[in-house]
């Protein structure tokens, strides 16, 4: 219908989907778009509604309302089978029966392409996903990795407008994970194809991906690069999914020359930046991340500046946990609890131990706003 | 403990015995050259001339063999696409439809040959003969074919079709390509079921073949309800070897396609 | 299957007012009955045509009477189910029942030590010890049948082999008995008995085995306690593979009892062929048919519906 240019800004667009199960909405109105080129991450809990999202657009699930457009064109009504896009299962789904070649080649023999430019095809596709040499190989003779890569080359040998991933990783142990994600990031700069990644695992999502969106209930909360999610999440929700954050509800009482004055629940007044675009009262809370704070010996707290935050608590725990320590510190007389992240390399004058009374301290410029 | 094993041996021993003893008997009397076929009167290969002279063995031999063929064919394509929908879609009497599967399993033979003879004589316009046998044998043999391929799709991993069809395969291709192969084993295991089940049953057919519609089954009993003959202990050593040839060979390949694949 | 199972199960926490079917849902809707009816239909066709009419219709026939000449006369009665009971035939049915459990009990006698053996002292020459029980089941039935006839008769084998060893002087009759009744109904069910035993043995977990021996149970308790429960799937499955065939039996009781020896499976094939007495004969079906949905039916409550599944 409304077929753009050859060269369609966006490789997805999302335009108000909805998708009801029965009575039950999966995805509730989500319009966003994916520029060509990019690996964009969807970023969720399970049952969130992200892997619906991921079907809808390869074509396994129908849309309730709304329009799907693959590089400008809507493909509302094409089946999978047409649809331009490919999906690399989390089960991988290599057909058992088939060699690696013969899986590689499946959606082209489909296409029914010449054999020379199957062959072609296959050898450059094993070669991006090094893996030559594995032709005759069957699928159970592959270690997890090599699965990976033989799903990954099957589905973009076909060379798709958008390769969807539904976390492909999540069956791989810690290490071999790391090691894949590396590769895939490699492989996309290489084919120069569009990945949407779905995952539940925040880290993965902010190395991989060079924009993300964070969903819950069906709604997409925040997209940004990873950077703009992880250090200036706008909801209460993306601050605790994305990283453990520290969170303060609360309003901001005044503004001032510097920086606006915020009052937690339990009656701190704390110091927060200036920001200009929001409203103030539309400030219902702060996130700090927990390796921005500092502990301080209970003596040192009066040298603090003037734009820094103090808290005092008790250390009611100890993680240690190699790169870093843990520490879980109360507030007297609140429920509030602060998780404090102590790196190797930094400094700390506070033996850390249970009971031990500490001050929290951090700079203002690293509270930040939630709107939610 | 040694004293438990050995009881055990013992027992299954008398049970092998007890089971192969009447095949023995038919493999040693159809080289016994007494006439009834009862007796060891010394070594003959004449009987074995004998039937090679018989048309009716032939012709019936070669009658149950297209029964079965069809049979085994309808069955299995119509046992494939229930297990698939059975397997598949959620819809409401599923489970209404599954045991009325279950019905002509579990009905004996008299029964169901005893209600398929009525219905065909009464309501249907068909003549007994070819058509109902094999009506009355699909009838039969699908709900085997139904159970057994139900058995190998829950082994089988759905995203595969899910994949093949992201890949550009439309079902029907998908289902050529990559369901139908995965599912090989059960069919062919359903058919490995249905086919000596259909050339070998009296029952049944004997209630809805008519007259003049001899299969092999029905030929035999005949002959030897005039007293047994030997030709018939043949045909049974024959089919023995067979059945043990076909086995063998069925073995072998599935043992050369695994060490293929490992 | 995995992913939509998920995002169900948390998606059932926000469970929304339904909203007006769409037109996407209504084609979804017409898609799911067009597969229906493609996959399925033609097993409801066979279904209905070929499995429950000629059952309703046997139903059907065993209300009516038989004329004079053997013809059918349209006249309700149920005078067919008065004479099941008054006449012999509620002793053939429970003679049959008789011999049913006897070769169900003897199946299982025989079945037990063979398939425990095999699953646990089988080793590579399982497989093989298996194929060696179906294959001689496997084809040529009635030839089969008239061999063990040949070895139980009064000139057959056994016979000759205790005349010879002079044992005995006169032939000892065993054919045209209800022995060879039994003994043909045994020999023809026994492997549907091995095949779910040995199923049923051969998924126990072998530490089940170590960890009652560890715990101290003596080989008698460990079996009534451990091996024996966890089995009982596969006997229900053998009962029902075995008890049902031989109470409908037909040809073994025909060739091996002699003309004068019945049981339900016989009556109804007699009724049918010889006497042609159709009402009778469905009459005869009709219950025999009930007695054996009951047996299931309970089987079924009892053991589920997977053990009878299974046992195909």
């Amino acid at each position: 219908m409304t077929r753009s240019n050859n060269q369609a800004p966006y490789a997805v667009e999302l335009i108000n989907i909805t998708k009801r199960f029965g009575k039950i909405t999966a995805v509730n109105d989500i319009s966003f778009a994916i520029p060509q080129g990019e690996i964009f991450a969807l970023l969720g809990p399970s049952g969130c509604g992200k892997t619906t999202l991921l079907r809808m657009i390869a074509g396994f699930e129908k849309q309730n309302s709304g329009d799907i457009r693959i590089q400008g064109e809507v493909v509302n009504n094409i089946p999978p089978n047409k649809r331009e896009c490919n999906l690399v299962f989390q089960q991988m789904a290599l057909f058992p029966h088939m060699s690696v070649a013969a899986n590689v080649a499946f959606g082209l023999v489909e296409r029914k392409r010449p054999r020379p430019e199957i062959k072609q095809k296959v050898q450059e596709m094993l070669d991006v996903v090094n893996l030559v040499g594995m032709e005759e190989r069957f699928p159970h003779q592959l270690s997890g990795g090599q699965k990976q890569r033989v799903a990954l080359a099957r589905s973009l040998a076909l060379n798709p407008k958008v390769l969807l991933l539904d976390e492909p990783l999540a069956a791989l142990d810690r290490k071999l994970r790391k090691e894949m994600q590396g590769e895939l990031r490699r492989i996309q700069r290489e084919v120069g194809i569009t990945f949407l990644y779905v995952t539940h695992d925040q880290k993965v999502a902010l190395s991989l991906s060079d924009r993300m969106g964070v969903m819950r209930d069906g709604k997409i909360m925040q997209i940004g690069t990873p950077l703009e999610i992880y250090e200036t999440p706008q909801t209460r929700f993306v601050a605790g999914f994305i990283g453990s954050c520290n969170i303060f509800s609360g309003r901001v009482l005044s503004k001032n020359g510097n920086g606006m004055r915020f009052e937690d629940q339990y009656g701190h007044s704390l110091c927060v930046p200036d920001c200009k675009l929001t409203d103030k009262d539309l400030v219902r809370g702060i996130s700090v991340h927990p390796e921005m704070i500092e502990i301080l010996p209970p003596h040192l707290a009066g040298s603090a500046e003037k734009s820094d935050n103090l808290l005092r608590g008790k250390i009611t725990d100890v993680f240690y946990q190699g790169d870093f320590t843990e520490l879980t510190i109360k507030i007297p007389e609140t429920d509030c609890r602060v998780t404090v992240h102590l790196s190797r390399s930094k400094d700390c004058r506070v033996p850390l131990k249970q009971g031990g009374e500490v001050v929290l301290r951090w700079d203002a410029c690293h509270s930040n706003i939630l709107r939610d | 403990m040694k004293l438990r094993i050995l009881f055990l041996r013992l027992i299954s021993l008398v049970t092998y015995i007890f089971l192969w003893a009447p095949v023995i008997v038919i493999i040693v009397f159809s080289f016994s050259a007494n006439k009834y076929g009862i007796k060891w009167d010394g070594f003959t290969w004449k009987w074995y001339a004998a039937l090679l002279e018989n048309d009716m063995v032939r012709e019936t031999c070669l009658r149950s063999l297209v029964i079965a063929l069809i049979t085994v064919v309808v069955s299995t394509f119509l046992g494939t696409i229930t297990a698939y929908g059975l397997y598949k879609l959620k819809f409401k009497g599923k489970q209404l439809l599954r045991t009325s599967i279950l019905l002509p399993i579990v009905m004996p033979e008299v029964v169901t040959g005893a209600a398929l003879l009525l219905f065909f004589i009464k309501l249907s316009p068909l003549q007994l003969g070819y058509t109902t046998i094999i009506i009355a044998h699909i009838v039969f043999s699908t709900p085997l074919a139904v159970f057994v391929i139900l058995g190998r799709m829950q082994r089988i991993d759905w995203s595969w079709e899910e994949a093949s069809m992201d890949l550009g395969a439309t079902r029907l291709s998908t289902f050529r390509r990559v369901i139908g192969p995965l599912l090989m084993p059960g069919i062919a295991g359903a058919a490995a079921l249905i086919f000596p089940w259909s050339f070998d049953d009296f029952v049944i057919t004997y209630f809805v073949s008519g007259i003049g519609n001899t299969t092999l089954p029905i030929y035999v009993f005949s002959q030897l309800r005039h007293g047994s003959t030997p030709v018939i202990n043949v045909i049974g050593t024959l089919f023995t070897v067979i059945t043990l040839i076909g086995l063998l060979a069925t073995k072998m390949a599935e043992k050369r396609s695994r060490t293929a694949r490992l | 299957m995995a992913t939509t199972a998920e995002s169900r199960l948390a998606e059932s926490s926000r469970v929304q007012t339904a909203s007006p079917e769409t037109s996407g849902e209504r084609e979804m809707k017409r898609r799911h009955r067009f597969q229906v009816a493609t996959y399925l239909g033609p097993i409801m066709f066979v279904q209905v045509l070929f499995v429950l009419a000629p059952l309703s219709f046997i139903l059907m026939f065993s209300v009516l009477k038989t004329g004079p000449y053997g013809n059918i006369v349209f006249e309700l009665t149920l005078e067919n189910y008065r004479n099941l009971l008054d006449t012999g035939y509620a002793t053939v049915f429970f003679k049959s029942i008789y011999y049913a459990l006897q070769t169900n009990f003897v199946c299982i006698l025989l079945s037990y030590p063979l398939a425990y053996y095999i699953a646990r002292y089988g080793g590579r020459w399982k497989a093989s010890l298996l194929l060696l029980i179906v294959i001689p089941s496997w084809t040529a039935y009635i030839i089969r049948l008239y061999a063990l006839k040949t070895i139980l008769g009064s000139n057959g084998l056994i016979n000759n082999f205790l005349i010879d060893l002079g044992v005995i002087q006169l032939p000892i009759q065993f054919l045209y008995t209800s022995y060879a009744v039994s003994a043909g109904l045994v020999y023809t069910w026994l492997p549907f008995m091995v095949l779910p035993l040995y199923a049923a043995l051969e998924g126990l977990d072998s530490s089940l085995w170590e960890a009652a021996k560890d715990l101290g149970a003596t080989p008698v308790r460990r079996f009534f306690r451990v091996t024996l429960p966890l089995t009982r799937g596969g006997l229900l499955a053998g009962t029902l593979l075995v008890f049902i065939p031989s109470l409908g039996d037909w040809l073994v009781p025909h060739l091996l009892g002699g003309s004068k020896f019945m049981m339900a499976g016989t009556l109804v094939a007699h009724k049918f062929t010889a006497a042609g007495d159709i009402p009778g004969g469905s009459c005869l079906a009709a219950a025999l048919a009930f007695v054996l949905l009951l047996l299931i039916y309970f089987v079924i409550r009892f053991g589920g519906r997977e053990s009878l599944e299974q046992a195909l």
